[in-house]
């Protein structure tokens, strides 16, 4: 009998550190973290709204919307919502603005081509200086863009990429994958963390394999509603 | 601007160098109200902030040392920075105020310049009045130390509450510069307030 205990105990050992060497392996091949790619997060109420600023078109809320569902439904506790139209205070903005007070503006950035859009963080110091407490999109007005779901033509962006993208910015997501890296040059499917869209254009439009286990990482499923502050339901699951 | 209130923004500046000396090795993080002389009147008990009394000014401040330098960057399309906020009501007894607020921050820059933002927003909601002369500029440096002073004439009081805000980043990448960086090591953050010579 206790033979018999040892050897079960001993196949569970072996089982863990083998589990163990081996998720070492993997995330040295994947040559990325979660911590490196995600230094500072949201927190404590992980239900985060965003508001479109009166700049946005009403064509693109539901585009918009959609992406944000692509990081939503990836099952991690952090979900990002639509929650109406507001007048903002300006991309970037860190002082004139209160916790989760998170624009989207549509505005001339640069022109065609260089910066297509661009996610601006704030992070507080009342009590964690880790805590992501505001965040802001500013999409390029003066782009090329492509609405559709199809393939953009020549010299059009897709948009619903460049939103997904963003998006992935907003969850805390500082960086890019390197442009060198399997993620962004290689045989496989282009992914949305990488620092530009693909030659088409068309790069951003899915979570692929590393974006989404870099996001769960950071923000493990909590499989149920998310609870805020003394146990009431999120604003989101309220809804 | 009048002599008198040229004076009076030297004097306090003056008050808040000295401030800014004697904090250099002070707590990592304190807030409060400092007096700023024997008379004025005590903050306990306000749950935002001293208020002023006749012919007296008060400050409020707060200094704040990282236990690690706190890095901000700015790389392509994302960015991302912080903020200081000091909140104050204004007296009942004043209609208007005027309000210097003083940042003196240990910073390296670079990749780019950094960028300082004034802010102020009533706590209650509602205006974002501006601060004079608005966002200011830190050149791309070594470790080094810079203090900021920005102004606001006028503003409206009677008991209304207002946060005022520092905000710091770093301003976009230089050309050719893939990321610029602000590290910051540590801070002050000093808001004069004083009744305002126009009072309607």
């Amino acid at each position: 009998m206790a033979s018999s205990a040892g050897r079960i105990f001993c196949a569970a050992l072996l089982f863990s550190v083998g589990c163990f060497v081996s998720s070492i392996f993997t995330g040295l091949a994947y040559g990325h973290s979660a911590s490196s790619y995600y230094p500072r997060k949201w927190k404590i109420d992980l239900s985060v709204p965003y508001q479109f600023s009166l700049s946005i078109p009403d064509h693109l809320k539901d585009n918009i919307r959609e992406q944000s569902a692509k990081w939503n439904s990836l099952d991690g506790e952090l979900s990002l919502y639509a929650d109406g139209t507001a007048q903002g205070v300006g991309y970037g903005n860190c002082v004139e603005l209160t916790y989760q007070e998170n624009f989207l503006y549509w505005a001339d950035i640069d022109g065609p081509g260089g910066t297509l859009a661009r996610e601006y963080t704030c992070h507080f110091l009342e009590s964690d200086p880790d805590r992501i407490r505001v965040s802001s999109i500013q999409y390029d007005r003066e782009e090329n863009w492509h609405y559709g779901t199809d393939a953009s033509g020549s010299n059009e962006i897709s948009f619903r990429g460049v939103a997904l993208h963003e998006f992935g910015h907003m969850s805390g997501w500082v960086g890019h994958f390197s442009a060198s890296s399997d993620e962004c040059s290689g045989s496989g499917p282009y992914h949305t963390m990488c620092a530009n869209p693909n030659q088409s254009g068309d790069g951003w439009k899915s979570l692929e394999q590393h974006d989404k286990h870099t996001f769960n990482a950071a923000y493990p499923g909590s499989g149920g509603p998310t609870l805020v502050g003394d146990g009431a339901l999120s604003r989101r699951d309220q809804k | 601007m009048g002599l008198a209130k040229k004076a009076k923004i030297a004097a306090m500046s003056w008050a808040i160098l000295l401030l800014v000396g004697c904090v250099g090795s002070g707590p990592r993080l304190s807030e409060g109200p400092t007096p700023a002389r024997a008379g004025t009147p005590s903050a306990s008990g306000a749950p935002i902030g001293p208020g002023v009394a006749n012919g007296e000014w008060v400050r409020r401040s707060k200094a704040h040392r990282f236990p690690k330098p706190a890095r901000y960057r700015c790389e392509d399309d994302d960015c991302a920075g912080s903020a200081s906020f000091l909140r104050l009501r204004t007296p009942r007894s004043h209609d208007r105020v005027d309000i210097v607020m003083t940042f003196t921050i240990e910073y390296r820059a670079t990749g780019g310049d950094a960028l300082l933002q004034p802010g102020i927003r009533r706590v209650d909601g509602g205006g974002r009045p501006s601060m004079e002369p608005g966002d200011f500029h830190l050149t791309q440096t070594d470790r080094t130390t810079t203090t900021v002073s920005w102004m606001k004439e006028g503003l409206r009081a009677g008991g209304r509450a207002y946060r005022f805000g520092v905000g710091f980043s770093p301003a976009m990448p230089a050309f050719g510069e893939p990321i610029a960086s602000l590290v910051v090591y540590r801070f002050t953050h000093v808001v004069d307030v004083t009744p305002s010579s126009d009072q309607h």
